[in-house]
């Protein structure tokens, strides 16, 4: 697993680093920001996407993993959901048993930076970066 | 077919009896309880079986005896997945494999598998629109009835008893126009008047509205898949072909899987 042990280096480390003004930014910014940076901490192989949607009265947005050489293999990270005004507190939900609450864009980097860099992501990265490198097919960059 | 403890021997046993081409699990904890799926298929004298990964996805697990390549996972979250399947000459199908929120312990509630019936319903669009096609297929532990909010709401799954109705490209509710729908023959498979079990979970519980036998486990498919489903096929499995999955009171055997499993076949 060296692609795990290279992606520990890689995203997200600088999370905090890259929101220079998160007070300004709305939950979908902040997203779309870490979805770039996956992007390029992985020299393309991997993809990260926002996709906005609506239930009921929420905004949801859904953080896709997207693998491009893995023939567009998709892997839903997390939602997050909010009200449309204002756009916070936002609701962080990794599963049914795993639902954070985020006060402010900062609280929402915290949250994330924690998703983003627990073992069980790394992991995912690590397994989808993998699976290129065997089928030895990498994005071009 | 949800496995709970090893089983090696009844699904090796199943993938010979039944000539099984796709094995579709859920929650399985081959960590914790040890169970390997595709060990336990490869004892089969049939033939050999390959897990089809689904990176990131926890609930649902594949196994296949068909050449690679030809089932593939295409989107994924924890509890669900959509899968390409691709034969020779045949029409792609997707199949939408998914173990759904249980009824029980609280807080789960029926507006909670709602909402997760609405997000595994999103999630099969977002599929459909990105290969441009509707021949879906759904199966899985879904943890509702056939008739619950989740199943039948057009926000949900949208599934409905009657194939004629399910063939409508949409519907209108209260002014918006909802679809697609999905047929849903697992209406058939509740009660026990063909000499099969009346459901697929058995649950005897001290509360007035108690239905004890349930059809958690169902399969689902739109108009557009209709012509390559064999629907005839559809049936709770009692059997592996050696043993019984059911106790001599007809409940299914826990210490083999609280679930019996669902069959179906696709003309492909």
């Amino acid at each position: 697993m060296t692609e795990n042990k290279e992606n520990n280096r890689a995203w997200p480390q600088d999370l905090l680093g890259i929101a220079k003004h998160p007070s300004e930014q709305t939950p979908q910014d902040i997203l779309q920001i870490q979805a770039d940076d996956l992007s390029n901490k992985t020299n393309g192989r991997l993809h990260g996407r926002v996709d906005v949607g609506a239930q009921g009265q929420y905004i949801v947005l859904d953080f896709f993993i997207v693998a491009p050489s893995l023939e567009d293999y998709e892997y839903r990270l997390l939602k997050v959901r909010h009200k449309l005004v204002p756009s916070y507190p936002v609701e962080v939900i990794m599963s049914s048993k795993d639902k954070r609450k985020a006060s402010s864009p900062e609280t929402l980097l915290v949250i994330l930076s924690d998703i983003f860099r627990a073992s069980a992501t790394l992991s995912i990265i690590g397994q989808l970066l993998d699976l290129i490198k065997i089928q030895g097919n990498p994005t071009p960059t | 077919m949800r496995l709970k403890n090893d089983v090696r021997t009844n699904v090796t046993r199943l993938a010979a009896h039944l000539n099984v081409d796709v094995f579709i699990f859920v929650e399985p904890p081959p960590d914790s309880a040890g169970i390997d799926r595709n060990a336990a298929l490869n004892k089969s004298a049939v033939s050999h079986y390959h897990h089809v990964p689904a990176v990131g996805c926890t609930h649902v697990h594949v196994s296949s005896r068909l050449p690679a390549g030809e089932i593939t996972a295409s989107i994924a979250a924890r509890r669900f997945v959509v899968y390409r399947l691709a034969r020779p000459k045949q029409p792609q199908i997707l199949i939408a494999a998914a173990h759904l929120l249980a009824k029980w312990p609280p807080p789960n509630s029926l507006d909670n598998q709602r909402s997760f019936a609405e997000d595994f319903s999103k999630f099969i669009r977002r599929a459909e629109r990105k290969h441009k096609h509707t021949r879906t297929v759904v199966a899985g532990d879904l943890n509702m009835n056939p008739s619950d909010t989740g199943m039948v709401s057009a926000d949900g799954l949208h599934a409905v008893p009657s194939r004629t109705v399910a063939g409508r490209p949409s519907r209108n509710v209260n002014g918006t126009h909802k679809g697609p729908l999905f047929f849903n023959p697992s209406f058939s498979l509740w009660g026990d008047r063909k000499k099969r079990p009346p459901g697929t979970t058995y649950l005897d519980v001290n509360i007035a509205d108690c239905i004890f036998w349930s059809v958690f486990d169902q399969v689902l498919y739109r108009e557009a898949a209709a012509p390559l489903v064999n629907d005839d096929s559809l049936c709770v499995i009692d059997s592996d072909g050696t043993t019984d999955l059911c106790l001599p009171s007809g409940e299914p055997d826990k210490a083999v899987s609280g679930h019996l499993p669902v069959f179906f076949a696709l003309k492909v």
